[in-house]
């Protein structure tokens, strides 16, 4: 294998060049997107998935408290604030949030909503119930225009006391869509 | 004229764009600019398969037992995710992929209780949605549509719809296609 380190070691003349082996450290620029920037980007941003594992005793306007994350790719979630998504650097411009509930109610109705940064904003989604049993959904956003350190929560609303039920049927998503 | 069949460049540091004019054309082919290969190769624009049920091939529900939902139209795909002769479940092809999402839509004939929801390797797990419809009245067709978080996977991961009910009911395929299952590859795996 010939391994020269710049063109001056040809000499003068044409030069043909039949293969390149290139081997260094490349720098990104901003000009085009580069598969690098494309892994940072992209690559490292699934999300975030939280769960419950034991049940929360709930009343009206409560926020649910995630306990575990079975994958957080960026820092979403801190124990610490166990309720909250939240964005993580200004990369991101838009999420989609889904989630999944098990809610347990002896009569009467509840709610089970998202909020944004602390109030219901579309286009979140609203499950509606009004049962006597215990009840299970699914909860998909839309696209949601989002900024560095917005908050993302699962709020649920009734008119009697309930249990969000622990189980493989008590998650919460989000999902990056659009990067900026 | 001097020809070179086999040419390694090395530096040591970073290369910058004020590298040589050598360095500088090796870059921008080798690193500066994605085809549209390579950003399908990464997830983009991939939309993976669907299968859906053909006009009037209604599907009953099994009563007090769970039982797999076996769609039989396949209406794309693109990627090998429907195993051979086996529709009705989805399975990763390989490992290029590390993150799908996987939702369903079906209408039921009959909304007295019943579950629905999607398996990962036959059971459920954090991530993939379920549904159960209680009892809001029957004779009525009752709309459901789930779907997932983004879900980890390896190759030869399957995915599967269930249902339950307590009473006689069914999936109904009605004229337009309004039950179906879909698995979407979302993330490349990032080598």
């Amino acid at each position: 294998m010939t391994q020269i380190n710049s063109l001056a070691a040809l000499g003068s003349g044409s030069i043909q060049v039949n293969s390149i082996n290139f081997y260094g450290t490349f720098v990104d620029d901003d000009f085009n997107l580069t598969l690098t920037t494309l892994r940072k980007v992209v690559g490292n941003n699934v999300g975030a998935l939280v769960v419950r594992s034991t049940n929360q005793a709930m009343v009206s306007g409560d926020v649910v408290l995630w306990q575990a994350a079975v994958y957080d790719t960026d820092t979403w979630w801190d124990a610490t604030s166990a309720g909250v998504l939240r964005v993580p650097h200004g990369n991101i411009s838009h999420v989609r949030l889904t989630a999944s509930f098990n809610v347990r109610s002896l009569f009467g109705f509840h709610q089970v909503f998202f909020h944004h940064n602390g109030a219901l904003m579309y286009p979140l989604p609203i499950w509606n119930v009004a049962h006597d049993h215990v009840r299970v959904d699914n909860l998909v956003s839309g696209q949601i225009p989002v900024s560095s350190g917005d908050r993302l929560e699962c709020v649920i609303n009734m008119n009697n006391n309930t249990d969000l039920v622990a189980s493989t049927q008590a998650w919460f998503s989000v999902e990056p869509v659009r990067f900026v | 004229m001097t020809v070179v069949n086999s040419l390694t460049a090395t530096v040591s540091g970073a290369i910058t764009d004020s590298t040589s004019a050598f360095l500088y054309v090796v870059e921008r082919l080798q690193s500066k600019y994605i085809t549209m290969s390579q950003l399908q190769d990464y997830g983009m624009g991939q939309i993976g398969a669907m299968q859906a049920l053909p006009d009037s091939t209604n599907i009953g529900i099994n009563i007090n037992s769970v039982a797999p939902v076996v769609y039989s139209l396949e209406l794309y795909d693109f990627g090998g995710w429907i195993p051979a002769s086996s529709l009705g479940i989805f399975q990763v092809p390989d490992d290029h992929w590390e993150y799908v999402k996987v939702g369903a839509s079906t209408v039921y004939n009959n909304a007295n209780f019943a579950d629905f929801y999607i398996v990962k390797n036959t059971a459920h797990t954090w991530g993939l949605p379920w549904k159960r419809h209680e009892n809001i009245g029957a004779g009525g067709g009752y709309v459901c549509v789930i779907e997932s978080a983004p879900i980890q996977v390896v190759s030869g991961d399957t995915f599967g719809l269930r249902s339950k009910s307590i009473l006689a009911n069914t999936i109904t395929a009605g004229t337009i296609m309004t039950s179906m299952f879909w698995i979407q590859p979302i993330k490349a795996r990032f080598t």
